[in-house]
């Protein structure tokens, strides 16, 4: 019967391990670079809204800006769409006056994105200050 | 000494050895001033060449120090490449990270492939470039049936801009939007309103290290002597076939990276034919710079990517100026990148000749 080669044996173990682990941290890496680097559409809806009973009116002509992105210019009823990379953001928007000349004033909301929940926000919603403001998606 | 330099043997040699270039250069310097192009958009487009063509180029070196010839076989890389830049647009990854993910996904794929290519490429010594070159024309094939058929029903795509409208296979085109330019545009600077892609150069100098210190690795000796003569490396110890696979492993790899490279920089992707321009072009640059079949260096690269791609530049417009039809010269730059390989490989044959016969002379001495 042939004996196993104890040095052979250990260097092949040691071989293994090493690509075993190589393969894991690459798998990790992998699996960090899809997570930040995904990228999402998001909607943004100015429009009247109802969100689990309340109505959410459009206050006015809006600026939408998400991460210091180009500005979304939003008048009422209209919708416009940003694209991100990753999940977590901040939103500001910025509320004109009625000669949409003049920022009244700007809101800025720090957020997560769930694709389960939904990418399309309610701007009345959020300038309302409310906990409420992703649209869910069976509307 | 000096008279020893300028002899009619050593001019010949000289250029023998740079004939290419020479043509190129001379081209060039015709078909310049004809082109009507200026100075700053000149080097602008040879920056943003150089930074998209290097690292495809680059990749030939290895398979060349290891004696197997011009890897045409690199298009087996590059279409590892595409795979994982179909996927990572499937999946919608943006930016850097798309780039970076579609280099891991891809890089199994290429590592099998360019096994597959050395061990085929090991029962066909000496003729290893034809026989990669079919290679890739086969595998082009496979390539296609994959991504025609197999991306949709067996592989799952979710997208359906990218889908044909029939539910699967992939279409024609492949937007790369999502991470365009993102390696260029990493670290930007803007010298005299020439853009200047600084992170891809980075990444082009850290190969060139990379190819420097493997050079004077243990596989990198090993290589050299394989490629000098695969009997006397046997007979030396060394593991001749193992050896010549990591070389086109190595270089498949790095074909892989350099066509997600290639690709970002473009930002679409012709889904069925980037793979075929991009070895042979490839190949032709390479050969522009004055490397030969036996030999080739980082210096080659570089010189040959600028001299190609300014012909492919200037040459539409100077048929335009010369004749009226643009078209012309582009007929004639496709002319150029095959007909050059065509010239190289006659030359190398031609050079081997001379270079025994001032071998048989110099051993001769005077006498």
């Amino acid at each position: 019967m042939e004996t196993p080669d104890p040095i052979g044996g250990i260097l092949l173990n040691k071989r293994m391990t090493v690509n075993l682990g190589l393969v894991i941290l690459f798998a990790i890496i992998a699996i960090l670079l899809y997570n930040s680097g995904k990228g999402y559409n998001l909607l943004l809806d100015n429009q009247t809204v109802t969100i689990n009973g309340v109505t959410f009116e459009p206050t006015g002509t809006v600026f939408v800006s998400v991460d210091d992105g180009e500005p979304v210019e939003l008048w009422v009823d209209d919708r416009g769409m940003a694209t991100v990379k990753g999940k977590k953001h901040v939103l500001k928007i910025e509320v004109l006056d009625e000669d949409e000349n003049m920022v009244l004033y700007s809101v800025e909301k720090r957020f997560s994105i769930d694709p389960e929940k939904g990418t399309l926000f309610s701007i009345p919603a959020i300038i309302a200050g409310s906990s409420e403001w992703v649209i869910p998606k069976e509307r | 000494m000096s008279r020893k330099i300028f002899t009619r043997d050593n001019v010949q040699h000289f250029l023998i050895s740079n004939a290419v270039p020479i043509i190129f250069i001379l081209l060039s310097a015709f078909a310049i001033p004809v082109s009507k192009f200026s100075g700053q958009y000149l080097v602008q487009e040879m920056l943003v060449r150089l930074s998209r063509d290097s690292f495809l180029v680059l990749s030939l070196l290895i398979p060349i120090m290891a004696g197997m010839g011009l890897n045409f076989g690199m298009v087996l890389g590059a279409m590892a490449g595409e795979i994982g830049l179909i996927l990572i647009t499937d999946w919608n990854i943006m930016g850097i990270q798309g780039m970076v993910l579609a280099m891991i996904i891809s890089t199994p794929l290429a590592v099998i492939l360019g096994w597959m290519c050395g061990s085929i490429l090991n029962r066909a010594k000496g003729r290893e470039m034809v026989t990669s070159f079919i290679l890739g024309f086969f595998m082009n094939g496979v390539y296609q049936l994959v991504v025609l058929y197999g991306f949709g029903k067996v592989v799952p795509i979710r997208n359906p801009q990218l889908l044909l409208s029939r539910g699967f296979g992939i279409r024609n085109v492949t937007n790369l939007e999502g991470i365009r330019k993102c390696l260029d545009n990493f670290i930007p600077l803007n010298i005299g309103g020439v853009s200047i892609p600084v992170a891809t150069f980075l990444v082009i100098a850290l190969f060139c290290l990379f190819v420097l210190w493997f050079k004077n690795t243990k596989l990198g000796q090993d290589m050299r002597a394989v490629g000098q003569d695969m009997d006397v490396a046997r007979s030396a110890g060394i593991e001749v076939e193992k050896t010549r696979v990591i070389s086109i492993v190595i270089s498949t790899v790095l074909a892989c990276y350099g066509q997600i490279i290639f690709l970002q920089n473009i930002g679409t992707m012709n889904t069925y034919n980037s793979h075929e321009q991009a070895g042979m072009f490839a190949i032709a640059a390479l050969l522009v710079g004055g490397a030969s079949v036996a030999k080739a260096t980082i210096p080659n690269v570089f010189v040959g990517v600028v001299l190609f791609h300014l012909m492919f530049v200037v040459s539409p417009m100077a048929g335009k100026y010369l004749i009226g039809q643009a078209q012309l010269g582009e007929y004639f730059r496709v002319f150029v990148s095959y007909g050059i390989i065509a010239i190289a490989l006659a030359l190398h044959a031609w050079k081997r000749y001379k270079d025994k016969e001032r071998a048989r002379r110099s051993l001769r001495g005077n006498a």
